[in-house]
């Protein structure tokens, strides 16, 4: 483990190092929120479980940069155009694949699944090796509390709170949205009021599938793209929506702090190897002592977790 | 065509075909026609799969060996998913602990494989049914996206701890004693359990397992506890999947990290869902078709995954019926367009 | 209409995938005289550069060799005839088991001579060892697997696993060079604290172990260990607890391609330390682009003269027709694999035969002179290694990356200039 060099400095070393998990924590757990939101959105909202979710986080990551560096054109309009392009292969996937197998959820996964996976191993045979990343929006970094953290990170935080607001607002408050909810909540009423159904879960899976690309354009910068991560993008939706329960927005952002502080914590107080062995023993625990997750709403016997 | 007056709509109506009401229950052996057509698709099947180490070359052998373990998981997968609506999308969790269980008995106690195939089928099938538990009272969705995580997290833990040879596997362990007994052995047992499982489920038994995948309350008002029966099915399940780890172990003489790997979780759905989810030889017809078409797809590489996960979409919009139920359909019935 | 939609889709994947099938034949080159020898090439070469770079290396060595005139096997020259395999082997989510069954299908199927070049990942290549020694073939691998596993396995039981030969570096020896480097530094720039990052895997934890046991011995102090999740695209934590340690040595040693966010972010947080080790994206030339520049003063095993010195005879020569022929410099296990493919020549045409059990012992008496240094195989079948004179064995040689380009800076005889310390040490 880190030594400490000398004792005097101990006390203000291990401020320091509780600064760097509060701060690295919250980052994480940021990170998190901007990759499940996409899929629990798609879910919670309009009960389509997304598994390309991965797929089109990674997508959204090698379009942008080949508009970017084979291209050449404007950074903006590139991420512009990649969110685009994935909102229309969202709902391309509802209109050409999910409206075939609408309310068998079973083949719903298996299909998006089994398009998230053809998609990534494609990917693989383009992409090959380390040579792609995004450049990042702004660089340097800055010391908050005697932590450095890069303002690429800073930007993640603050779009991560701007969007979970953003998409809040849009489903309590915009005709679209409520519109969405009414769906999840009791279909055939929503059919009643003359919601159109196929429209609406167009919608839905249209912007999940762009807030999956926005959280790629935002967080893909900080590192490499690689195809591999396209598969930890989606387990790690999972397991965030697992504990916090679909169809709950609260749930969401407390499990994603949850897992980050949780990870982070290992990571630094007991080794980054161990981070894995939290992750599964929370996802257990959570199982067994709340099998809806951490805040969900159970409305009716059908709808039972 | 003439336009007439009034809405005529043509329909397909089937039908069963006369033999096969001639072969409903005790009349099936009244004479050679109705025992051949209940015997005939069987009896190719096995003599088929039996004759096939036979005439295939070396390489093709080990290839046929390779579906047969697909062929188990593939079943497994199908039994879990179409009897008990349990879809585990995480089979390799069940692969990687019989193939690891091998391992460490075999190098750490020097068991042969006589002794530990038996242990890991039924330890697995312990072991994995133990650590499923808490995921039982889920259903559907929620059951699946928890068992992708299984044995990607089995994977780090293993890593985490620095045990069983981590990264690089137990490799050396003792391979089979020949060919055929590879073969044989793999074709009896799936063959075994292909017939058992649908015997299985033609009993009562499945009728209980399907009732819980319908409808549970209902099994739970029958007084009839959920949770044992399909910690039951679970543990055939898994400890068939175990079993084709263990095998896939002493196949190859080794079992590491990769024994969690994707592709034994998803060739099986793409296989199943090939080749008819709901009935057992659809998997194992897919598995069968799918295993051989990869390997002679391999000069294309990665593409084979894209090509498996198109076919698996396509067929699952469009066909979910699998290439075995529209066998069996066109074998029992008749179909004939009627004016409506 | 569903129906059709069906059909039609189902026909054109049918079509597509026969198309693909037979459109694919194997590597090969033209026949000329004599039977072509199979040199049957089992590597990911889709999955990462490392073993690209073999395959790239193999290709152009054969294509030389077949140009002039192929092996003199027993009096008639026969061409070289390539048959290289995907194994996937270095694609996470695919099982051993379909990297042995791609090898058994060389062995079996493509009727291969001689298996050459890989599997590149070690856990491949462990469960290859039985496979190789059970169809009784002969196998060199030329790039990849540093576990030393390989020759505690092999060398453990050599009269079973005679087959097997390795020319690709071993970790610890990979360790051992980069310690002289280092006692070379702190006797030039005093620097003796170091602090260690590497990825979770067996091989890296090895390396490290090794490493930190032998600095101990000669007097540096290790500040830390960390330890980060294999695949993570996140250093900060670690980087920054190095920072805070007061290390003015990073040692890293991590493998997936992903690690260059190690260097980037290294850079960005200005940790004083000068970084020394392995990482999988460090040797590939594009890593500059890919990290804006962000790779300066990164130190690590080239492991091959040939890619990176321009003072090892012929290495020049080499790099030139890589760059010629495949369009970018030599990049991954491309080194001995060419290195390999000669010695493999000189090794047939002094058997007179291919058959298994001369080439073993052939192969066991080598003594070639290369541009690597001097190949002979020690009795796990394993290289021997030189650490200073290319006329002992073969020299791993370090380079760093200074002003956009990998320079060899060590040993001394393959050296083309000399280390640099990053500008923000100097305070």
């Amino acid at each position: 483990m880190a030594g400490l060099s000398n004792g005097v400095n101990s006390s203000n070393e291990h401020i320091e190092q509780n600064m760097e998990v509060l701060i690295y924590g919250f980052v994480r757990s940021i990170n998190l929120v901007l990759i499940a939101v996409g899929f629990s959105f798609a879910y919670g909202v309009s009960r389509l479980p997304n598994f390309a979710h991965g797929a089109f986080y990674i997508l959204s990551g090698f379009a942008t940069w080949i508009f970017i560096s084979n291209l050449g054109i404007n950074y903006v309009l590139s991420i512009i155009v990649s969110l685009i392009i994935l909102a229309t292969i969202g709902a391309a996937m509802y209109r050409f694949i999910f409206i075939h197998i609408r309310g068998m959820e079973i083949s719903e996964i298996i299909a998006s699944y089994a398009l998230g996976v053809a998609i990534l191993e494609a990917l693989r045979t383009r992409f090959v090796g380390t040579g792609f990343t995004n450049p990042t929006f702004i660089e340097g970094t800055v010391k908050i509390a005697g932590v450095p953290i890069d303002f690429q990170r800073l930007i993640m935080i603050g779009a991560g709170v701007v969007l979970v607001g953003m998409v809040w607002l849009f489903t309590h408050y915009s005709k679209v949205g409520l519109s969405m909810r009414g769906m999840a909540q009791d279909e055939r009423a929503a059919l009643m009021l003359g919601i159109d159904s196929d429209l609406t879960a167009s919608v839905a899976l249209a912007t999940g599938s762009a807030l999956a690309a926005l959280a790629a354009l935002i967080i893909l910068p900080l590192g490499n793209i690689t195809v591999n991560e396209g598969y930890e993008v989606l387990i790690n939706a999972l397991a965030v929506c697992i504990i916090g329960g679909l169809g709950s927005w609260a749930g969401t952002i407390l499990a994603a702090f949850f897992l980050g502080f949780a990870g982070m914590i290992t990571a630094t107080y007991i080794g980054s190897n161990w981070e894995a062995v939290v992750t599964v023993i929370a996802i257990i625990l959570v199982l067994i002592f709340r099998p809806s997750g951490l805040l969900a709403r159970q409305k009716e016997l059908e709808e039972r977790v | 065509m003439a336009k007439q007056i009034g809405t005529f709509e043509r329909r397909k109506e089937r039908l069963d075909r006369g033999i096969k009401i001639r072969t409903e229950r005790l009349y099936a052996i009244l004479g050679w026609q109705e025992i051949t057509y209940l015997v005939m698709p069987r009896l190719t099947l096995i003599l088929g799969l039996l004759v096939l180490p036979l005439i295939l070359g070396m390489y093709w052998q080990k290839v046929l060996c390779s579906a047969g373990i697909f062929a188990l998981l593939a079943i497994s997968f199908d039994f879990l998913a179409h009897y008990v609506g349990l879809v585990c999308l995480g089979g390799a969790f069940f692969t990687g602990v019989g193939a690891y269980i091998v391992g460490i008995l075999n190098s750490s106690f020097e068991l042969s494989p006589a002794f530990t195939i038996p242990i890991a089928t039924i330890g697995g099938g312990l072991i994995c049914t133990l650590l499923l538990l808490p995921c039982l009272q889920l259903r559907g969705v929620y059951f699946a996206m928890v068992t992708i995580i299984y044995p990607i997290a089995a994977t780090r833990i293993i890593v985490a701890l620095n045990i069983w040879g981590s990264t690089e596997g137990i490799s050396g362990l003792t391979y089979f004693p020949n060919v055929w007994i590879e073969q044989y052995f793999i074709l009896g047992i799936a063959l075994i359990v292909l017939f058992g499982l649908r015997r299985l489920v033609g009993q009562d038994y499945g009728i209980v397992l399907r009732g819980i995948k319908d409808n549970d309350q209902a099994i739970r008002a029958s007084g009839m506890s959920i949770a044992w029966y399909k910690a039951q099915a679970v543990f055939i399940a898994s400890a068939i999947g175990c079993f084709a780890g263990s095998y896939l172990a002493c196949l190859y003489g080794w079992s590491g990290l990769s024994s969690f790997a994707l592709d034994f979780s998803i060739i099986p759905i793409a296989a199943t869902v090939l080749g008819g989810p709901g009935t057992f030889v659809g998997p194992m017809l897919g598995a069968f078709i799918l295993t051989p078409l990869s390997e002679m797809l391999r000069a294309i590489g990665t593409w084979r995954i894209v090509i498996y996960c198109i076919i698996l979409l396509v067929f699952i919009v469009y066909k979910p019926e699998g290439l075995m139920n529209w066998a069996q359909r066109k074998y029992h019935q008749f179909e004939h367009w009627v004016e409506v | 209409m569903k129906k059709k939609v069906f059909y039609t889709a189902l026909t054109l994947t049918m079509v597509v995938m026969l198309v693909i099938s037979f459109s694919f034949p194997a590597q090969a080159s033209p026949v000329k005289k004599g039977k072509p020898i199979v040199l049957g090439l089992p590597c990911s070469f889709k999955a990462t550069p490392w073993p690209l770079g073999a395959k790239y290396s193999w290709e152009l060595a054969v294509e030389e060799i077949n140009a002039a005139g192929g092996v003199n096997v027993g009096g008639v020259m026969r061409p070289i005839k390539l048959v290289v395999l995907d194994t996937r082997d270095e694609e996470p989510g695919v099982p051993v088991s379909e990297s042995l069954l791609g090898i058994e299908k060389l062995i079996l199927d493509d009727k291969a001579d001689i298996l050459v070049g890989g599997p590149t990942m070690s856990e491949a290549s462990m469960a290859a060892i039985d496979l190789v020694a059970k169809y009784n073939i002969v196998h060199l691998i030329t790039s990849g697997t540093w576990t030393p596993g390989w020759p505690k396995k092999v060398g453990g039981n050599i009269k079973k696993y005679r087959n097997s030969f390795k020319m690709s570096l071993n970790a610890v020896v990979a360790v051992k060079s980069g310690m002289e480097l280092l006692e070379k530094i702190r006797e030039k720039l005093a620097l003796s604290k170091a602090f260690c990052i590497i990825d979770d895997v067996l091989f890296c934890r090895n390396a490290m172990d090794a490493f930190a046991g032998m600095a101990a011995k000669k007097g540096f102090t290790i500040l830390g260990r960390e330890a980060v999740p294999h695949g993570t695209t996140d250093f900060s934590p670690a980087l920054m607890k190095a920072k805070k340690s007061g290390a003015d040595l990073l040692f890293f040693w991590t493998n997936l391609a992903t690690s260059t966010v190690l260097f980037k972010q290294f850079i960005d947080l200005e940790v004083p330390a000068l970084p020394i080790g392995f990482a999988a994206g460090a040797q590939e030339h594009e890593v500059y682009k890919v990290v804006g520049g962000k790779v300066e003063y990164i130190t690590f095993p080239n492991p091959h003269a040939n890619i990176s010195s321009t003072k090892a005879p012929g290495a020049l020569k080499f790099q030139q027709a890589f760059e010629n022929k495949f369009g970018r410099k030599p990049f991954g296990g491309s080194g001995n694999a060419y290195v390999g493919a000669y010695m493999l020549k000189d090794a047939i045409e002094r058997t007179g035969s291919l058959d298994t059990n001369a080439l073993i012992a052939t192969l066991e008496k080598t003594d070639y002179m290369s541009m690597n240094g001097r190949v002979r195989f020690d009795e796990n079948h394993e290289s021997i290694y030189s650490l200073y004179d290319p006329k002992e064995g073969v020299v791993p040689v370090w380079s760093q990356w200074q002003a956009g380009k990998r320079v060899a800076i060590w040993p001394p005889a393959l050296a083309d200039a000399e280390i640099k310390l990053p500008p923000w040490m100097k305070k």
